[in-house]
């Protein structure tokens, strides 16, 4: 294994407290190493106050990590600066955020957004609302029979009138990694779109820099990254940030809030938005968790991504090899079966058995895998797959064992599928 | 007392599946008799619910389905 896998259990408490705990979930959610909880309990325990306008030690002082967390994110994805890193709870919030602001800001009735069939509904659901509310239009690029996306229908949906293209960079579902700078090129060829990356299943699992993508958002979420629930990042070209109209308003997003109000009306109104990445974080944001998210990234780095993305090959290519062996006949793997264009998610059926069925008897025998459409129900349905999958996702902290573990409580459910 | 989990009418959604259901309620009740009538279209076998009963205390002991549903008795052991 690339991986002293060993070594680094030792650093998360809940294989301690959970010693038979098969975990392959790590799509939906990862645990969390002792660093990351120590960083937010000292947080609370030493330096716990408000970021911004305080003066006193304590709050200067949760400033000064705050803002060093978003430094230390946008030196992860290679960023230029750490004020194009916008805190947000989570990836679903970052496009959420993004789509309002770029709808509100820049689309026009007739505009077209184009994403992709094998979008997460967060990458999906806030482009059909917004669409609907600025009259735009959204379309859909398919996948072919291997899960890889349709880059020729790309070419042919993206022209003159695409103002925005929202492509995931690997599915959840299907573990394919799109080829982003491909999407890129042709995104840049064909209009003058913006380009908008769901990471969510990405940057926890491969080196990024998002200069090199040559893309203009960016989002993931801190939880599927060993860093705390509850926060997320977008990070945005400045000058399309700059741009941008805030999508959430209040506290610390303004500079100048002047109103003069007579007899109930505003008859003076002078509003002007705080500098990046303020304007976007409205609010007491959740500067523990940011903080958290921080000294996550820095235990990923001192792994090294690239030895993670080699690890998780390893049990994907191991995961898929057994599972062919053992239960040929009665599984189906969705995916790409170059294992150089897929990451480490197995999303599998097998004939006549339920993916809840299966994943509720692994859990039975400690098992953690995911069942149902993984909030990705069109894919499913795309792929004729009423029922959903099965899902198996590894981490840094999985092993060989595990994907035997794995693999030997679905070969005792062999009798019943059909 | 024997009460029955009809899980028949549940719908399968993006959130909730029948197997999950009665899992849960099955770990949750504290009657030493349940009665569960699923659809073979959500648990295919009764061989599904003998895993089931087996791994959070109860035992079957009476089983019968028909071309669309599983009838079982669990009883707490």
């Amino acid at each position: 294994m690339s991986l002293n896998v060993e070594k680094i259990r030792e650093d998360f408490p809940i294989f301690k407290n959970n010693p038979d705990l098969v975990y392959l979930d790590n799509a939906a959610t990862t645990h969390k190493p002792i660093q990351v909880i120590d960083a937010v309990r000292e947080f609370y325990t030493m330096y716990n106050a408000n970021i911004h306008r305080g003066v006193y030690r304590l709050s200067v002082k949760a400033t000064e990590l705050y803002e060093e967390a978003h430094t230390k994110i946008a030196k992860f994805i290679g960023a230029n600066s750490w004020d194009e890193v916008v805190f947000t709870k989570n990836a679903t919030d970052a496009i959420n955020m993004i789509a309002y602001a770029l709808g509100f800001t820049f689309l026009e009735p007739g505009d077209e957004i184009v994403i992709t069939i094998m979008e997460h509904h967060s990458n999906m659901l806030p482009w059909i609302r917004i669409a609907e509310i600025r009259k735009a239009m959204v379309k859909f690029v398919e996948v072919n029979s291997n899960g890889i996306l349709n880059y020729e229908q790309l070419t042919e949906f993206v022209n003159k009138k695409t103002k925005i293209v929202s492509v995931t960079h690997v599915s959840n579902v299907l573990g394919t990694i799109n080829n982003l700078q491909r999407a890129s090129k042709i995104v840049r060829q064909n209009s003058e779109a913006m380009l908008i990356v769901d990471g969510a299943q990405s940057v926890p699992h491969l080196p990024i820099n998002v200069r090199e993508l040559d893309i203009d958002f960016l989002v993931f979420s801190g939880h599927k990254m060993l860093g705390p629930t509850g926060i997320g990042v977008l990070w945005g070209k400045r000058d399309l940030l700059e741009k941008m109209l805030p999508a959430i308003y209040g506290g610390d997003m303004v500079e100048k809030v002047e109103i003069i109000v007579k007899n109930g009306t505003i008859v003076y109104k002078q509003i002007n938005y705080n500098i990046l990445p303020w304007k976007f974080e409205a609010g007491t944001p959740n500067i523990a968790a940011g903080i958290g998210l921080a000294k996550a990234v820095e235990y990923l780095e001192n792994i090294g991504m690239q030895n993670i993305e080699t690890h998780e090959k390893e049990l994907t290519k191991y995961a898929i090899k057994r599972l062919n062996e053992e239960l040929e006949g009665c599984i189906k793997i969705l995916g790409p079966q170059d294992l150089d264009i897929r990451g480490g998610i197995v999303s599998f059926t097998m004939k006549g058995l339920d993916p809840h069925v299966i994943a509720t008897l692994l859990s039975m025998n400690n098992v953690a895998i995911r069942a149902g459409f993984h909030c990705a129900q069109p894919l499913h349905m795309f792929l004729g797959l009423s029922k959903g999958s099965a899902r198996a996702s590894f981490y840094i902290y999985n092993d060989y064992r595990d994907i035997d573990a794995f693999v030997n409580e679905l070969k005792k459910l062999r009798s019943l599928a059909k | 007392m024997t009460i029955t989990i009809d899980l028949t009418k549940e719908d399968v959604s993006c959130v909730e599946h029948p197997i999950v259901k009665l899992v849960r309620t099955l770990s949750d009740l504290n009657e030493s008799e349940v009665i569960v009538i699923v659809s073979k279209d959500d648990i295919p076998s009764g061989k599904i619910l003998e895993m089931i009963a087996d791994k959070i205390g109860y035992k079957i002991i009476e089983m019968t389905e028909n071309e669309k549903t599983i009838k079982a008795k669990f009883i707490r052991i």
